[in-house]
């Protein structure tokens, strides 16, 4: 990672939980103003204690540090009874737990650490490596059990897919061949999402802006990530974002709810880029609330790379009715000052109807929530319900620095009504 | 009587309303407004046509009102665009003298200005108007009109007005297949608007004109007779109304309503507590609003509005060079108070906008909606005045009057 702001970067705390995790975490560039730990209930095999981050060994009395044997509630039993070794590791930044779902140590141990770090005062992003389909049925119930008790405990939760990859490749590839290649694109998406959290900003986004969508709901976001520069770059950059294996496998792009996109380029960002991508993902996902963030970047001329994040709501928990579409800039200072809550949007076009019951006030949380935050406060429920741009069609929302001027004044201006 | 050149047809295809006047240019200049008609808009969002057969038709019955009243066939017509696919930017293009001590020629400058348009036009969108503003010649010395001067490097600096060239033909094709006339040519409608408000001494000691439209708010600012910026917003009196259903609940023509009746720019502290119906005899009477809702929720609107137009006519310096002011005209400049606002946030001096230097039916001189189509016609006539001059007077005489009205070489 080439994090060269000035700027303090937020800090970050990468914990890989399992096998998979701790294979991942070697596999990142070192990243400065990081902090890389492991945990397992087995000795690393691979990396060594030496460059590899350092390991938490929990459960070897029990393990003898020979593993969990694939049994994610054997895993969990072992992590609750060693919580104490957890604790000493976690701090109230921002912590991303990265894991493999199909296994056990990860799978089980993953949620004991959300839980911890969230009552450390954490803030917490779950990556979870999806199984390949060969790995069998076992393996792909303990990744779905494993992706619901994160759903709840986390902060967010974002989902890659090994078995994403097998559709690129031919059927005489290699198992070892198609993991590396997995393993590329997974790396890809933690640089990425590192990136957004460290490096020096320009319009400023975060994890956090994501969070409002998803807190206190089942949500999940997919990631994707991609890099393109000289002629035309914006359009190479948007395919392959669309194209990326892990958001093109989900099918569901379309149906985001939100959106997060993040730039980094150099000096050499135009707006009307932007502008474009923007389009583009409200021409893709009509009913996505879209967040935009960029970050400079002392890189090679004219190179730009794009880390999207997609957010989905499990169907059948969603109360909000069908949703307008609507964006929000991070970096405006209106988005950040908190939108008004409703409790109902009117469907149709023309017609703001009775059922548009402003309460006023409420609002969407801070938009950083700070580390100390204790985790009861974070519990409130908060609706998702992008902004009404009544009469005006929100695919042509007229858009200006950043903000839509469709939706009304004095709710960006978050003017009370009382 | 259309064939005789004097006629002049303008075309606004606005939000709210389609207007079209029909004016007549002297002999002797003047320029008179002969008939005016008007259809309720319904094919037309922000400035653009969405509904091209809606359009069409409301063409249809504003032409056909406008032709009945001013007694003539109307055969073309100058058609206003707006929309934020318009956009406006200064050029300079130049241009080298092949031989040294030779005076710079039309040809010259011609091809200067050539050079300037040409850099402005990507593809797919089309050169509405390119108004030549001035010229420099050899890095420094600035000439309104440089033929005659002696020098190697001359550099002309043009504002050219460029749309989507979809756009533009559908606006061109709402009304061709409507009915049977030619649109002569597309012109902005915030440089129409400029031109039927601000006087020659206006348009020189500076002045800016903003449009404040249903759709879209357009403006333009002269200075020294030259066009030196303009643009639009795609923000307007639809706005207002739309942010006051939502905050008020109501529905939007009941929100129309209120804004009409009720509206004001300014909140007004003795407004707390005071609970508005509207019009009793209407259709869309019901519960009650609060007053003190509907005017923090418009004001923070048009106050918002006219910081963005604050915004871009700054890029331009315009409010500092605006020594005889900013004109309001379009609907919305209807809304009380809003002149003591556009004071505050412009920070200079503040008019309603009338058409000036035309003459014809008071009621229709007088309403500021009108402002655009009747600024056509003033588009129209210096246009056929351009025309026809070096014909008629010879280059000499051309050359000695170009000063006169350089605000509209094209
Ligand atoms: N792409 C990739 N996926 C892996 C790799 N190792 C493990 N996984 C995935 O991670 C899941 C969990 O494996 P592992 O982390 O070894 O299990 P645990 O130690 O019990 O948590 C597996 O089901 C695989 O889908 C690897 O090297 N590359
Ligand atoms: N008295 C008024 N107060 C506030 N707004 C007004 C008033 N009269 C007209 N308007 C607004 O002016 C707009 C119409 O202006 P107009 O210049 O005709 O627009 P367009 O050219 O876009 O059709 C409408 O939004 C209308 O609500
Ligand atoms: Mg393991
Ligand atoms: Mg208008």
């Amino acid at each position: 990672m080439n994090s060269t702001g000035s700027l303090v970067a937020p800090s970050v705390t990468l914990c890989g939980v399992g096998g998979m995790g701790a294979h991942l975490l070697r596999r990142l560039d070192s990243s400065p103003g990081s902090r890389l730990w492991t945990l397992d209930t087995e000795v690393p095999a691979e990396g060594g204690y030496g460059q590899g981050p350092s390991p938490v060994v929990v459960g070897r009395a029990v393990t003898r540090g020979l593993g969990c044997g694939g049994d994610p509630a054997h895993a969990q039993r072992i992590a609750e009874e060693d919580a104490e070794s957890i604790r000493a590791q976690l701090s109230s930044g921002l912590l991303v737990v990265l894991l493999g779902g199909g296994g056990g140590c990860g799978s089980g141990m993953g949620p004991v650490v959300v839980r911890l770090a969230r009552e450390a005062g954490a803030f917490v992003v779950a990556v979870v490596v999806e199984p390949f389909d060969f790995e069998g049925p076992l393996r792909r119930r303990n990744s779905e059990q494993c992706l619901a008790a994160l759903q709840g405990s986390a902060d967010l939760v974002i989902r890659v897919s090994n078995q994403s990859m097998v559709r690129l490749h031919p059927e005489s590839t290699l198992v070892h061949d198609l993991m590396r290649h997995a393993d590329e694109h997974l790396v890809g998406v933690l640089e990425a999402l590192v990136r957004m959290i460290q490096g020096p900003s320009l319009v400023p986004v975060g994890i956090a802006d994501l969070e409002r969508w998803t807190r206190g709901r089942l949500a999940h976001a997919v990631a994707a990530f991609s890099e393109a520069s000289g002629e035309d770059r914006i359009g190479r950059l948007w395919s392959g974002l669309v194209d990326h294996p892990f958001l093109d496998a989900s099918a569901r792009f379309a149906e985001s709810s939100g959106v997060l996109l993040h730039l980094t380029g150099g000096q050499d960002l135009r707006l009307e880029e932007l502008e474009w991508l923007h389009h583009q993902i409200h021409r893709h996902c009509p009913r996505a609330q879209l967040v935009v963030g960029a970050g400079s970047e002392a890189r090679g001329s004219g190179s730009m790379r794009a880390f999207l994040l997609s957010v989905h709501h499990s169907a059948g928990l969603q109360a909000t009715p069908a949703a307008t579409p609507s964006i929000t800039y991070a970096a405006t200072k209106v988005s950040s000052a908190g939108r008004l809550q409703f409790e109902d949007v009117p469907s149709s076009t023309e017609s703001p109807g009775r059922s548009v019951t402003p309460v006023v006030g409420t609002r969407t949380g801070t938009r950083v929530r700070t580390p100390a935050t204790k985790p009861s406060e974070a519990q409130t429920q908060f609706e998702f319900v992008p902004a009404w741009t009544g009469r005006f069609d929100p695919a042509e929302g007229t858009l200006f620095r950043g903000e839509n001027l469709d939706v009304p004044t004095f709710v960006r201006r978050d003017i009370g009504l009382n | 009587m259309s064939d005789n050149g004097h006629i002049i047809v303008g075309l606004e295809i606005g939000t709210s309303k389609v207007c079209a006047a029909v004016g007549e240019l002297t002999e002797t200049g003047e320029l008179n407004v002969l008939g005016l008609g008007q259809a309720k808009s319904r094919g037309v969002r922000k400035g653009e046509i969405l509904d091209a057969e809606k359009a069409g038709d409301d063409v249809r019955q504003a032409l056909a009102e406008a032709e009945e009243m001013a007694d003539v066939d109307i055969e073309s017509v100058l058609l206003a665009v707006t929309g934020r696919h318009i956009e406006c930017a200064n050029y300079r293009g130049v241009h080298t003298i092949p031989s040294v001590d030779r005076a710079i020629g039309d040809e010259d400058v011609q091809l200067a200005l050539r050079n300037a348009k040409s850099q402005s036009c990507p593809a797919g969108s089309e050169i509405i108007d390119s108004v030549r503003q001035d010229f420099i010649v050899d890095d420094h010395t600035v000439y309104d009109n440089p033929v005659g001067v002696v020098g190697g490097r001359l550099e002309a600096r043009v504002h050219v007005i460029r749309g989507h060239a979809n756009r533009l033909a559908t606006s061109r094709q709402a009304v061709e297949n409507a009915v049977p006339v030619r649109v002569e040519k597309p012109v902005f409608g915030g440089l129409a608007s400029a031109l039927a408000v601000l006087t020659t001494e206006q348009k020189q000691a500076g002045a800016v004109v903003v449009d404040l439209g249903a759709g879209t708010t357009e403006f333009a600012f002269f200075h020294q007779g030259l066009l030196r910026h303009s643009g639009v917003l795609a923000v307007g009196g639809d706005h207002v109304s739309n942010d006051l259903a939502y905050g008020l609940r109501i529905l939007i023509p009941r929100a129309e309503e209120l804004k009409l009746e009720h509206g004001t720019a300014v909140a007004r502290p003795e407004s707390a507590g005071v609970q508005v119906r509207g019009d009793s005899t209407s259709l869309h009477g019901g519960r009650g609003v609060s007053l003190e809702h509907l005017e923090r929720i418009m004001s923070h609107r048009i106050e918002e509005t006219l910081e963005l137009v604050a915004l871009r006519l700054r890029e331009a310096d315009a409010l500092r060079m605006a020594t005889a002011g900013v004109f309001l005209c379009g609907g919305a400049a209807r809304t009380p108070g809003i002149l003591e606002v556009a004071r505050r946030i412009f920070q200079c001096p503040v008019h309603q906008g009338l058409v000036q230097g035309v003459s014809g039916p008071a009621n229709v001189l007088e309403n500021p909606e009108f402002v655009t189509a009747i600024g056509l016609l003033r588009y129209g006539a210096m246009r056929s005045r351009q025309r026809v001059q070096p014909n008629l007077l010879g280059k000499l005489r051309s050359l000695a009057s170009l000063s006169s009205f350089r605000s509209f070489l094209f």
